[in-house]
């Protein structure tokens, strides 16, 4: 337990952007909302817009919850989508990079095994970087509602503060569900990232994509269908459109000059179920672990020195 | 009591290439050993084998585990310097000695602050930052504060200057070797480390072709140094190899007596440097 603590505070020592990359998007939010609190930046609804204070004494005050909602999802998918391309060449380099600066033969003189190692990296990019991810949504959401929230009491109405920390949780279970998605749905994608990081000699974003669109091409003329692109396609989103609902929408409108907002309960929005039912992600999961043992097999014989 | 190293019949290939051709080996505990050969010659290649870091065939046994099975036990007990600057570049001193306490368990954090209090490295500075001298001595510290029963130390001191090399054989053997652990290690600067080692191994084309202590050295070696007019003498006893010097001529024997040398010119116990040339090339021919 100690020596993966350990092996993670390595891997995030080394890759400042794990949380760097979150933290610098959650801070362009802050300062688009003081923007907006201080009228430089006009919020729009439909065809028209307003100062967040001419909106905030519009708004009715039982739709503020889910108007906070609205607020605080775009900023927690903006860092999700951050974070799954910092993960992305994270893996990448997870393995190449100690085998190109030599110091992997220093990390081998440790007792501890590969299997530790690539299980180390494989934790830090599938659950040390999102849960920096969401302390970083928690900040900046905080900071958001609190400079929206005090701009609006200013303006005369305190309804925005107090619908603040039910919202925030609400927002914060939703992004934890989007991430627990992609880390399931994306193993088999990590685990080839891992096992090319392992075993490219140079270019590893090549050796990452080569194959795959190598395949799709091969199908395409000798086969004259598309199923291996379909299924990358998939592998790539489908997971999103397996958890999510597809029928509920979140939104802002505007009817007889009041400002309504409504977000779908959670029962509706999620499907869990049917994400957890799928066989398209047992399946992937089975390719992923045999990258992933792919990987550890080749750090652990891997002679190239 | 076993021995540390126990080989048997080991090898490895690289295609067509033989890099070891069934080498038999035992060191014993507390020891330090001398691994040298040419370039080429198969001293990385078994070193690897020993710690787990490459597949080999044949027998092997280092503290009675085996290093392809059992690498991550063995690392608890053996420690090694692979080269020069393998420690990451993007580490703080202070980071590097937090992550070596996090992850072995036999690693005093207290020895390695003492070691380093001897230097003029930072705790703050990146490693990226430190000389090559200091990144040595830095991982000389590390290594040094772990209590292992086996270091290996593969060129060592390669690419450091004479003083740092001083240096690094003088903390080794001062404060490091306690006559029950065992060193093994390799270097091309053989004058430098003879007078600390106790064995010498002579390794050529994958083979081992010499296999003595330093103790055994002076009566199974001796090297004659005569003038022109004995030499015809000399030759007739069978040297090793010869060579020639200001106005002498310089022999190595292998299992002559220094009665039957005395009569020719003077004896000397060869150096470990002209021993090695005149063994390899022996070998080789």
């Amino acid at each position: 337990m100690k020596q993966m603590m350990t092996l993670v505070r390595r891997e995030l020592i080394e890759n400042r952007s794990g949380w760097a990359v979150p933290a610098a998007f959650g801070a362009l939010f802050v300062v688009a909302a003081l923007a907006a609190v201080f009228g430089l930046v006009r919020v729009g609804v439909m065809d028209q817009s307003m100062t967040l204070a001419e909106m905030g004494q519009e708004l009715d005050p039982s739709s503020i919850y889910p108007a906070l909602l609205v607020l605080f999802m775009p900023i927690a998918v903006v860092l999700v989508v951050a974070m799954t391309f910092v993960v992305f060449f994270y893996f990448l380099d997870a393995l190449y990079a100690e085998r190109k600066d030599r110091s992997i033969l220093f990390w081998k003189s440790l007792p501890v095994s590969d299997l530790q190692v690539v299980g180390s990296k494989y934790l830090t990019g599938v659950a040390a970087i999102p849960a920096l991810t969401v302390g970083v949504f928690l900040v900046t959401a905080f900071l958001v509602w609190l400079i929206g929230g005090l701009a609006l009491l200013w303006a005369g109405s305190g309804a925005a503060l107090q619908g603040g920390p039910a919202a925030l949780a609400r927002a914060t279970a939703i992004m934890v569900y989007m991430l627990l998605v992609q880390v399931l749905w994306f193993v088999p994608v990590h685990g080839w990232l891992l096992l090319v990081s392992a075993f490219a000699r140079r270019a590893v974003l090549g050796w990452v994509l080569a194959p795959p669109a190598l395949l799709i091409v091969a199908e395409k003329i000798l086969l004259g269908t598309r199923h291996f692109a379909d299924t990358i396609g998939h592998r790539l989103i489908g997971g999103f459109q397996l958890a999510f609902s597809n029928e509920q929408h979140a939104m802002i409108m505007e009817s007889d000059g009041a400002v309504m907002s409504s977000f779908p309960a959670l029962g509706e929005f999620l499907t869990p179920g049917r994400f957890l039912a799928a066989p398209s992600l047992w399946a992937g999961i089975a390719v992923g672990v045999v990258f992933l043992a792919g990987a550890v097999w080749l750090r652990r014989w891997r002679d190239e020195s | 009591m076993n021995p540390v190293i126990r080989a048997q019949g080991l090898a490895r290939r690289y295609g067509s290439t033989v890099a070891l051709d069934g080498v038999d080996l035992e060191i014993p505990a507390g020891r330090i050993v001398g691994l040298i050969g040419p370039n080429g010659a198969g001293k990385t290649t078994a070193l690897k084998a020993i710690l787990g870091l490459g597949p080999f065939e044949g027998q092997l046994e280092v503290l009675g585990l085996d290093p392809r099975r059992q690498r991550a036990e063995l690392m608890q007990q053996v420690s090694f310097i692979a080269d020069v600057a393998v420690l990451p570049r993007w580490l703080r001193v202070r980071q590097a000695l937090d992550i070596t306490a996090g992850l072995h368990p036999h690693f005093s954090r207290e020895k390695a602050e003492a070691f380093l209090a001897q230097t003029e490295i930072k705790r703050d500075s990146k490693i990226s930052a430190l000389s090559k001298g200091m990144v040595t001595q830095l991982h000389l510290a590390l290594v040094m504060a772990i209590d292992a029963r086996l270091l290996v130390l593969d060129e060592p001191t390669l690419g450091l200057d004479i003083i740092y090399r001083k240096e690094f054989y003088r903390a080794l053997l001062n404060d490091y070797f306690d006559g029950e652990r065992t060193i093994l290690l390799t270097t091309h600067q053989v004058e430098e480390i003879e007078h600390i080692l106790t064995d010498l191994l002579f390794i050529s084309h994958g083979r081992i072709v010499l296999n003595e202590s330093m103790d055994a050295l002076g009566e199974k070696f001796l090297e004659l140094a005569t003038r022109p007019d004995r030499a015809e003498e000399a030759r007739r006893l069978a040297p090793l190899s010869e060579r020639q010097g200001l106005g002498r001529h310089h022999f190595i024997f292998e299992d002559r007596t220094r009665d039957e040398l005395a009569p020719l010119g003077e004896i000397k116990v060869p150096g470990v440097a002209d021993l090695f040339v005149a063994k390899v090339r022996r070998a080789a021919s």
